[in-house]
């Protein structure tokens, strides 16, 4: 502090009557990183959909003369050692990968809510629920899917089973953590001195106060499921090769990569733009759902 | 008439690792209705405890209540959890210290309020949430209907406090007991709050149980006054008695601990005293009056023969070997 400084406390903003006059949805626009995520993950997602008509070459089409073709108008990304358009192959393959994510997010999010408000309410079943989510949490998330994977076999659904299991342990800690915490408050105390049940007050205090936390969880949850799947299916241990996925498509470019390293790159650079932007989304959501800054106005 | 509220004996004992702790030892009082009662005592006297053991909100587990709560000729103690439930926030209910942490901050006021109605009057969701805004009206809460669509962090603590006198009071119940309703507020706010309590209190005809430390509200709102020192009544009497003419040394403590407006801090014959001491340990029950320890006026018998309640005059009533200011007391 030099001599004769005067400290002058600046001018607060009037945040909080600002924050609640917006609506929702001003305050997600606003937030930069929510806006570039959810934009990535959008036109991600359009791609996919629209991969039909963005290429009219069928992603498992082998065309033997075409074959380790470098990009060229027809085949943009080039072509693979079957001569498959890589192009049409990353596209149709973010179906698999955002479609995975997205059930997987849901799927572990709707059942670790389930565990989560059962073993935080009736703490008699706590211990044998959080027991077992704590077994399933000490194996590390690949080798248990990978052992899922080889007593069920390849296909999509064991593949979003494998990696639900992996994550809903994840997902139920944190909403018995939150249960936990909120059963205590003056809030649950007072809906009991008015004379609700216990379901009521789960259901209309409880749950409400979880639902912040989760969405954020499952965007991280689907990110991690996306990375997963991929690392399954490039260790053969996931969705069949015959269906065109990032991690096949890695797989498939692992034994000639020197010669077409793109086979790689390309769908890795898709991979992690989307694990990117939808973490972008999530830490975002944690922001703007932070209840430290969202209340106490 | 019947006491609308008859608490007899009452004990409640926490099984806890340190062992067992005697939080209320054979607590008595009546409420009568429409009466407003203040139980007074300092941090740890049991008067929250048995405010909570009244509408059953202890933990079962580790809590044992034994003696009797008669509310409208029904036995609490024995009532089924059901029927318990119904009672809750229904003909009994209860506001809370911390108006900043008793309302959900992911729900909206309305829905709040709306909650208990729905629950007991049978009111549809419509229904209750108008019901609910002429509540918010009523605790003196401006443009209530926009109100009803926010969310808690909006509203500062006196507002949330007249919220939490709305939803306690929408089921127009025949007891409310106010747990330190005032503590957690800014005096300015507090004379507000007691003046609705009071108002709304002679629009219902609620009777009122008051838990408080503060005898500057216990002289506000109440118009009897129970004193409850380590778990036991000590004495109780109408808030002008006790005021006046306090028996016990404990309460004559209490009120010469309390400053007042009008004395110099410089006046050689007033001094704002205190009470030596501290509380007892609900683990250890010690023979004799648990106040001894603290009294200037305890001699052996204190020590070794706790007081029982006895009558005086007026309805005036102490635990007390040397009671203060009592006519015709028996001294032992």
């Amino acid at each position: 502090m030099g001599d004769g400084e005067v400290l002058v406390a600046p001018a607060l903003p009037d945040l909080f009557e600002d924050r609640g006059r917006r609506s929702a949805l001003a305050a997600v626009l606003a937030h930069k990183a929510i806006v570039i995520g959810a934009a990535i993950v959008l036109v991600i997602t359009l791609m996919a959909v629209c991969a039909p008509w963005l290429t009219p070459i069928d992603p498992t089409a082998i065309a033997p003369l075409e074959r380790l073709k470098g990009p060229s108008l027809a085949h943009p990304f080039g072509t693979d050692m079957l001569g498959r358009d890589l192009f049409s192959r990353v596209l149709y393959g973010a179906r698999i990968s955002l479609f995975v994510g997205f059930v997987i997010a849901a799927l572990s999010s709707i059942i670790g809510l389930v565990i989560g408000l059962v073993a935080g309410y009736w703490r008699r079943l706590d211990g044998i629920v959080m027991r077992l989510m704590d077994a399933l949490m000490s194996i590390p998330g690949i080798l248990l899917a990978i052992a899922f994977m080889a007593i069920s076999g390849g296909s999509m659904g064991n593949v979003i089973l494998a990696i639900t299991i992996v994550e809903v342990p994840r997902v139920a800690r944190l909403v018995r953590g939150t249960v936990l915490s909120v059963r205590r408050q003056a809030y649950v105390e007072a809906a009991v001195a008015s004379g609700s049940r216990s379901l009521t007050i789960l259901l209309s205090h409880i749950l409400p106060n979880t639902i912040a936390p989760i969405i954020i969880q499952a965007t991280y949850v689907c990110a991690s499921a996306m990375l997963l799947e991929s690392v399954l299916s490039f260790i053969g241990a996931g969705i069949p090769p015959s269906i065109p996925t990032w991690g096949n498509i890695m797989a498939d470019g692992r034994s000639i990569w020197q010669l077409k390293p793109s086979m790689i790159f390309l769908p890795a650079l898709f991979l992690s733009l989307t694990i990117l932007a939808i973490n972008l989304v999530g830490d975002g959501l944690r922001d703007l759902l932070d209840p430290r800054q969202a209340g106490n106005g | 008439m019947a006491p609308l509220l008859s608490i007899t004996d009452l004990q409640v004992h926490f099984r806890t690792p340190r062992g067992v702790s005697r939080a209320v030892e054979g607590v008595s009082f009546d409420v009568n209705a429409g009466e407003t009662l203040a139980i007074v005592g300092e941090s740890g006297s049991g008067k929250s405890v048995t405010s909570m053991a009244v509408l059953r909100l202890l933990p079962t587990k580790t809590t044992r209540v034994s003696g009797s709560i008669r509310f409208e000729d029904r036995e609490l103690l024995d009532l089924s959890e059901d029927e318990m439930r119904g009672i809750r926030g229904n003909a009994i209910s209860m506001i809370f210290q911390e108006p900043m942490t008793a309302l959900n901050p992911v729900l909206t006021i309305g829905s709040q309020i709306a909650e208990a109605l729905m629950l007991h009057q049978g009111l549809g969701k419509r229904q209750a949430l108008a019901r609910g805004t002429e509540m918010l009206d009523l605790v003196g809460i401006p443009a209530a209907a926009r109100r009803m669509s926010d969310y808690p962090h909006k509203l500062s603590g006196g507002m949330r406090q007249r919220v939490m006198i709305a939803m306690a009071l929408a089921c127009e119940p025949r007891l409310l007991i106010a747990d330190e309703p005032t503590t957690a507020l800014d005096v300015s706010i507090q004379a507000q709050i007691l003046e609705l309590m009071r108002s709304l209190k002679a629009r219902t005809g609620a009777a009122v149980v008051i838990v408080t430390h503060d005898l500057g509200v216990v002289a506000e709102v109440a118009d009897r006054v129970a004193v409850m020192y380590a778990g036991q009544k000590i004495e109780e009497a109408s808030a002008t008695q006790l005021f006046a003419r306090p028996h016990h040394p404990y309460t004559s403590g209490l009120l010469r601990a309390m400053p007042r407006l009008g004395t110099s801090l410089h006046d050689p014959d007033w001094t704002l005293a205190s009470i030596p001491g501290q509380v007892p340990s609900p683990f250890s029950r010690q023979e004799g009056c648990a106040f001894a320890p603290r009294c200037a006026k305890a001699k052996d018998v204190c020590r070794r023969h706790r007081p029982a309640l006895r009558p005086a005059e007026d309805g005036h009533s102490h635990a007390c070997h040397f009671p203060d200011n009592a006519t015709g007391a028996d001294h032992v």
